[in-house]
C-alpha cells in the first residue's frame, strides 16, 4: 500500500517516500464539450422538454390514450392498427400510472444523456423507447397510411430521436471524418442516411393526399386550432396563400428536398455547407408553418415535433473546419488514452 | 389522487427539500468556511419555497406581492452581478473560483425573471387549493398573448441549463491517478485534479439547480 498523499487542490501530487517522483503519469479530467457532445446535450434538452410536456394535464386524462394515441391507428394495416388500438385502450385505462411512467422515462433519458457516465446506456435505451413510441404512439409516422406529410412531422418525430441517438453515439471508429454524423458509421453511410431522409421526405410530399389542390392549406388550417392568436393568424395567412396550390407547392418542396438530399454528396465544402444551411432553414420553416411548433402551445403537444430534430441532424452533418475537427479528434484520442 | 395533482405535489415536496438543503448549505458553508455563492443559494431557497406554494396552495407562505418584490430584487441583483462579472473578467472569462462563467449568473437572472413572470401572470386565488386552480387561471391570463412564447423562452434556457449542469457533474468526481514511483513502478491513488474540489458539495449544488430548472420548466409549461 502506498503512502502517497495529495498535497493540494491543483492536481500536484507528492509522495513522502524518499526518491519518489511527484508528477502524475496520467489523469482523467473533465473536458469542455466538443461539437458532438454539444449536439448530445441538445438532444438531452429535447428529451427533457418532452418529459415536461408529457406532464400536462391532458396527458393524464383517458382521452390521451383512447383518443390521441388510438387515432394514429387509422389507415394502418390491421396488425399495426390493432396493436395501436390495444395500447391506446390500456394507456387510457391506466392513464395516471402510464403517463407518470412516460414522464419519468423521458426525463431519465434526458438526464441520462446529459450525464457523461450514463450517456451510452441512455442513448441505447432512447433508441428502444423511440421505436416503441413510433409504433404505438405515432402509428409508424403514418408512413403506411398514404397520408404522411413532411409538413406534419413525417416520418414521425420520435424515429428521428432514434436516428440522432445512432448518429451521435460516442464512438470513434471513424475519428478522422470531418462531420459529427460520420464518426460512427463513416462518411459514405452517413451521407446515404441523409439522402434517404431528405429524398424520402420529398417523395412523401408527393403522395396523393398531399398534392391535392387544397391539401396543404387544410393541413395548416387544422394546426391553427388551439394555438395562440399570433400563431393562428400566421397559420391562417399561410393557409390562404396555399389554397388551391397544393400540387405546385408539393412539387416545389419535393425538388428542394431532393436537392438537399443529394447536395450532401457535393465535392466542395462550400456546397455541403450550403446544403446543410438549406436543410436547417427548411426544417425551421416546416416547424413554424407546418407543425405550429409541434403544437406545444396548445396544451396537447407531447414533443416539439420533427422541426428541431431535423435541425439537430443538419448540425451533425455540418462540415467542421480542419482545426476544429483536429481539436475534437485530439480530445477524443486523449479521452481514449485515459 | 389525479395524475396532475400527484405530479404537482411531488414537485412541491422536491422544491421544499431543495430549499431546505440550500438553507443548510448556507449554514454549513459559513460554519466550515467553505467557498460558495451565497446569493445563488439564497435565491434557490426563495424560489423553492415560492414554487412549493404555487404548486400547492396549502404551502403558501407569503402574499404574492411580497414574492413579486423579492424576485424583482433578486432579478435586479443578478443583473448587477452580471455587470460586475463582465467588467472584472470579461464576457468569456472565468470567476475567481475557476468554476463559473457569466452564464451562471445569467441563468439565475432568467430564473428570477421566470419567477416574477409566474407571479405577475397569476390571478388572485379564489380560495381553491392546488395547482389546477392557480395554473388554470394563469393559462387564461396569458392566453392569446406573447406570454406563452415568453414562457417557452424561459423553459428553453432552464432546460439547457439543466443539461449543462448534468454534463458538468463528472467534473467533480474523484479520479484514479497513476503516480510513478521510483524503483517500484506506479501506484494508483484516488484524488482529484481540479481546483474546485473545496467548493461545498458541488454535485449536490448542481443537482439542486437541475431539480429547480425542471420544476420551473414544468410550471411555465402549465402557465402557457
Amino acid at each position: 500500500m502506498s503512502d502517497a498523499t495529495v498535497s493540494g487542490l491543483t492536481g500536484t501530487w507528492t509522495e513522502n517516500r524518499v526518491g519518489a517522483t511527484t508528477r502524475p503519469a496520467s489523469t482523467t479530467t473533465w473536458r469542455l464539450p466538443d461539437a458532438r457532445r454539444c449536439l448530445q446535450l441538445a438532444l438531452a434538452a429535447t428529451w427533457l422538454l418532452d418529459g415536461v410536456l408529457q406532464m400536462q394535464p391532458y396527458m393524464f386524462s383517458r382521452a390521451f390514450g383512447r383518443l390521441m394515441l388510438a387515432s394514429t391507428a387509422s389507415g394502418n394495416p390491421s396488425v399495426v392498427a390493432h396493436s395501436i388500438a390495444w395500447a391506446g385502450r390500456e394507456i387510457g385505462a391506466h392513464a395516471d400510472a402510464a403517463n407518470a411512467l412516460f414522464c419519468i422515462i423521458q426525463i431519465a433519458i434526458g438526464l441520462g444523456i446529459a450525464g457523461r457516465p450514463t450517456l451510452r446506456a441512455a442513448l441505447g435505451f432512447s433508441i428502444v423507447w423511440s421505436l416503441s413510441v413510433w409504433w404505438f404512439g405515432e402509428g409508424l409516422g403514418a408512413l403506411l397510411t398514404g397520408t404522411a406529410s413532411p409538413l406534419m412531422g413525417a416520418p414521425g418525430a420520435v424515429v428521428l430521436y432514434a436516428l440522432l441517438a445512432v448518429l451521435l453515439w460516442p464512438s470513434e471508429r471513424h475519428r478522422s471524418e470531418t462531420f459529427v454524423a460520420a464518426r460512427v458509421v463513416g462518411a459514405r453511410a452517413a451521407r446515404v442516411v441523409w439522402m434517404i431522409l431528405w429524398v424520402g421526405l420529398g417523395l412523401l410530399g408527393l403522395q396523393a393526399a398531399n398534392r391535392a389542390p387544397d391539401a396543404l392549406s387544410e393541413m395548416i388550417t387544422r394546426m391553427a386550432s388551439g394555438e395562440p392568436r399570433w400563431l393562428a393568424v400566421l397559420d391562417a395567412r399561410m393557409a390562404g396563400e396555399l389554397m388551391g396550390r397544393g400540387l405546385g407547392v408539393s412539387i416545389l418542396l419535393a425538388v428542394i428536398m431532393t436537392l438537399v438530399g443529394v447536395g450532401i454528396f457535393a465535392p466542395s465544402r462550400w456546397a455541403k455547407s450550403a446544403t446543410v444551411i438549406c436543410a436547417g432553414f427548411l426544417a425551421i420553416a416546416i416547424w413554424v408553418v407546418g407543425e405550429a411548433f409541434g403544437g406545444i402551445f396548445s396544451g396537447s403537444g407531447t414533443d416539439p415535433n420533427s422541426g428541431p430534430l431535423l435541425v439537430l441532424i443538419a448540425l451533425a452533418y455540418w462540415p467542421l473546419s480542419q482545426s476544429l475537427s483536429a481539436r475534437d479528434q485530439a480530445q477524443a484520442a486523449s479521452a481514449e488514452g485515459d | 389522487m389525479g395524475g396532475t395533482t400527484f405530479v404537482s405535489d411531488s414537485f412541491a415536496v422536491v422544491m421544499l427539500a431543495t430549499a431546505a438543503y440550500c438553507l443548510a448549505r448556507l449554514v454549513a458553508a459559513r460554519r466550515w468556511k467553505r467557498p460558495m455563492h451565497n446569493d445563488i443559494n439564497v435565491g434557490h431557497v426563495a424560489m423553492g419555497i415560492a414554487m412549493a406554494g404555487m404548486l400547492d396552495l396549502s404551502l403558501r407562505t407569503l402574499p404574492a406581492v411580497v414574492w413579486e418584490a423579492v424576485f424583482a430584487a433578486l432579478t435586479a441583483w443578478f443583473a448587477i452581478r452580471i455587470g460586475t462579472f463582465v467588467s472584472r473578467n470579461g464576457l468569456w472569462g472565468w470567476d475567481d473560483d475557476h468554476m463559473h462563467h457569466v452564464s451562471h449568473f445569467a441563468t439565475h437572472l432568467v430564473m428570477g425573471g421566470a419567477m416574477l413572470f409566474m407571479f405577475l401572470a397569476q390571478p388572485a386565488p379564489a380560495g381553491a387549493a392546488g395547482l389546477g386552480s392557480v395554473m388554470g387561471g394563469m393559462s387564461a391570463a396569458t392566453a392569446g398573448g406573447g406570454g406563452a412564447a415568453l414562457a417557452y423562452l424561459f423553459v428553453f434556457v432552464l432546460l439547457v441549463s439543466a443539461v449543462w449542469h448534468a454534463d458538468g457533474l463528472s467534473r467533480f468526481g474523484p479520479v484514479a491517478l497513476s503516480v510513478p514511483v521510483s524503483g517500484s513502478g506506479t501506484i494508483s491513488v484516488m484524488g482529484d485534479t481540479c481546483p474546485e474540489r473545496r467548493w461545498l458539495a458541488p454535485r449536490l449544488e448542481a443537482g439542486s439547480h437541475i431539480a429547480m430548472c425542471v420544476t420551473m420548466g414544468y410550471m411555465l409549461i402549465l402557465l402557457r
